[in-house]
């Protein structure tokens, strides 16, 4: 985290981003204070063994603007995102924890339909909320709500999942279009607001990915890709795992309206969130069959083989593109902006 | 049609392969070709699908000053840095100047130490924060080319709360290949490709004079690979023919004549006056400032505001100006990926999408492997 310009260093709001400098502060500030071998795993969540029980458990803070938006609001992203970063430790998520941050003035009607959305959004699930907190801070301490998730769940017998297990020979699945999220919350972004009916794609994934577990596959990587979205997400366990892994945009689910909005605005869709995907690292044999299970699920139609893992060009994604050409999928760098011209 | 099937049909492959081969044949008839192209967006999407694989290794594309965010002069920088200090007022600008390395601090440094600087998706963001907050004052620091400044244009022209003042750094592209020229000849450029975005609203009649004064075939190109990949094969062919004519391969998007409703309004607000190019030189009628009934709305009018020190707009060691000239590639830059880097950006071009070293640094299949 070198800044040239400053003595003192300060936070970007590039370090919230999920790219690189996400990455710099995790490693370089809460690694060397907190580091053990629970956060090297550099998982979704921590798999800790409790007695004769192996319990997955995960943390997450929300934070969006707007806080509601086509398809969803802060509550469903607060509930459904931990209730897939256990799901991603190959535990079935049961308990959930949710702590509030309100900025003083913030109307009461708005937190009621959030935590109205976080009801619906666990039943959906089949998680309960059982511990909670509330704070509230001065009037311009805040941005109306931050909302504080946790989660626990068992971990499925047998099951070893870990970005550092992908592997040369596997193949990666994606359950759906990529980039829903992002584009919808941007449609409603203050100084853009377009007209389209994106929606976000937030869903819980608990159940496809109980599913996906009970196949018996031997399944060696799930991940959400959230922020930073795919591009980031392929980054980082390439990294983990010292593979290399190729992308097919053909193959790439994307919707028709979410193309043109960001070739207008000038964004990678391969770097726009998600809130309701995740992608599924599997030996090639078995590929078809996960997929076939995927498809069963409404969260999952849209499941498609986008790419495999190699053994050349270790740390480096690289995708066919639509033409036919190579290009590399770089790790993303800061939060990417419309462009102006 | 709509857009995303427009999209699909420019992205498709056998028209790809086909043009890659029609390219092929004319370059073969040709010596070595080099083009240069005047947008940020050209050079993004040439990187995005791996142009450059399909050209033929006699036929080079080389970006130019085609990032309004770069070459926005760092004397406007330094302004609107010293005018976030000033009491009560607050800059409101797009996200991707926050970031652009100034002569002493960046915006964002400035927000970090006490300045009021406020980040808008455009200016009508900056108009709702002026009229939800009327005791404040805002100022907006407008940069861009033709395509923004026409909506600076039709904002003002609309009327605009007291409270809201503008410091305009925006500019206008056509005159801009005569600073070009200086450091190039016909021996080290034989032709450009021109930004459709900003044709849109100009047409190609601004760029006619460049049949006659420097006789090198320039076309309009879009920016799908079938857009781009047709624009450069008509390149080719009007360097084969010896035809300068000044030519619109983006014709389903531009009109040959611009948008004339929109060129009207932003001839009443702006006046073309010259324009320092952040680095390089000033040229005449580049930069856009605003007409006389218009001068209470300039921010540099309204405070008397000028940076406590002189502004320096190359940091020792920065290439920028030479890669916005064409005169280099970032790769031969030697802060490129060493001490220049998308997260802590040393030089102008590294900092926006549309900036060809942070295009490079995320580089394409062709950069790096």
């Amino acid at each position: 985290m070198t800044d040239r310009n400053q003595g003192e260093l300060k936070i970007k709001l590039g370090h919230g981003s999920g790219g690189k400098q996400s990455q710099e502060l995790y490693q370089e500030v809460f690694l060397p204070a907190f580091g053990n071998r629970f956060l090297d795993e550099a998982h979704d969540g921590a798999i800790l063994t409790m007695g004769n029980s192996k319990i997955a458990f995960s943390t997450d803070t929300f934070t969006v603007n707007p806080l509601f938006f086509p398809g969803g609001n802060i509550g469903d992203l607060a509930v459904n995102g931990t209730v897939n970063d256990v799901a991603m430790c190959g535990a079935d998520p049961q308990y959930l924890s949710a702590g509030f941050i309100l900025e003083e003035g913030f109307p009461l009607d708005q937190l009621g339909a959030i935590v109205n959305s976080m009801k619906k959004a666990a039943d959906k699930a089949g998680v309960m909320l059982v511990t909670g907190d509330t704070k509230v801070v001065e009037n311009g301490s805040a941005d109306g709500i931050f909302i504080n998730t946790s989660g626990v769940g068992l971990v499925r017998e047998g099951v070893n999942i870990s970005p550092t297990r992908a592997t040369a020979g596997d193949v990666i699945i994606i359950n759906g279009n990529i980039a829903d999220h992002g584009t919808a919350v941007m449609t409603k972004r203050e100084g853009l607001e377009f007209e389209s009916s994106v929606v976000t794609d937030c869903a819980a994934l608990n159940r496809m990915i109980g599913a996906i577990l009970d196949t018996g596959v031997d399944i060696h990587v799930l991940r959400d890709p959230t922020r930073g979205g795919l591009g980031a997400t392929i980054n980082e366990i390439t990294v983990s795992a010292g593979v290399g892994i190729e992308l097919f945009e053909e193959r790439i689910p994307l919707d028709d309206q979410v193309k043109s909005l960001s070739s207008i605005l000038g964004l990678d869709p391969l770097y726009i969130a998600n809130e309701g995907k995740v992608l599924v690292f599997v030996p090639e044999q078995d590929a078809v069959r996960v997929l076939e299970v995927m498809k069963g699920f409404q969260e999952g139609v849209k499941s498609s083989i986008i790419g495999n893992v190699v053994s050349k060009h270790p740390g480096k994604v690289v995708m066919e593109t639509v033409i036919g050409t190579k290009r590399i999928v770089d790790m993303p760098s800061g939060e990417q902006l419309p462009r102006i011209c | 049609m709509d857009l995303t099937e427009t999209l699909k049909k420019y992205e498709d492959r056998e028209l790809v392969q086909g043009l890659a081969t029609k390219i092929k044949e004319v370059a073969s008839r040709l010596g070595p070709v080099k083009l240069m192209h005047v947008c940020g967006t050209h050079e993004h999407e040439i990187m995005k699908y791996g142009i450059r694989q399909l050209l033929p290794e006699s036929v080079t594309i080389i970006p130019g000053p085609g990032c309004p965010v770069c070459i926005c002069p760092v004397e406007s920088i330094d302004l609107a840095v010293t005018l976030s200090y000033m009491s009560d007022i607050t800059v409101l600008t797009f996200g991707d100047m926050l970031r652009v390395p100034a002569t002493k601090e960046s915006l964002a440094d400035a927000r970090k130490n006490g300045g009021s600087v406020k980040m808008v998706y455009g200016p009508l963001e900056a108009l709702k924060i002026a009229k939800e907050n009327p005791n404040e004052a805002f100022v907006f620091f407008s940069v861009g080319f033709e395509t923004t400044t026409a909506g600076i244009a039709g904002l003002i022209k609309h009327g605009v709360p007291q409270n809201l003042s503008f410091l305009i750094a925006n500019r206008y592209i056509p005159p801009v290949f005569k600073l070009l020229m200086e450091v190039h000849d016909r021996k080290s450029i034989q032709g450009f490709l021109l930004a459709g975005h900003a044709a849109t609203i100009t047409g190609v009649e601004p760029y006619k004079y460049m049949e006659d004064e420097f006789k090198l075939p320039c076309v309009v190109a879009g920016f799908t690979p079938v857009d781009i990949l047709s624009a450069i094969l008509r390149v080719l062919k009007s360097i084969e023919s010896g035809d300068v004519r000044v030519k619109n391969a983006y014709s389903r998007v531009v009109n040959d004549g611009g948008n004339k409703a929109v060129l009207s309004m932003m001839n009443e607000v702006f006046d073309l006056v010259p324009g320092i190019w952040r680095g390089i030189d000033s040229v005449d009628g580049t930069a856009y400032a605003l007409k006389e009934q218009y001068q209470f709305l300039d921010a540099e009018n309204r405070y008397e505001c000028t940076p406590p020190y002189e502004s320096r707009p190359t940091p020792p060691g920065c290439q920028c100006h030479r890669i916005m000239l064409g005169e280099i590639l970032p790769t031969e830059c030697k802060m490129f990926k060493t001490k220049c880097s998308p997260e802590d950006p040393y030089g102008p071009c590294m900092v926006s999408i549309e900036g060809t070293c942070h295009t490079w640094y995320h580089g394409g299949f062709d950069v790096e492997l």
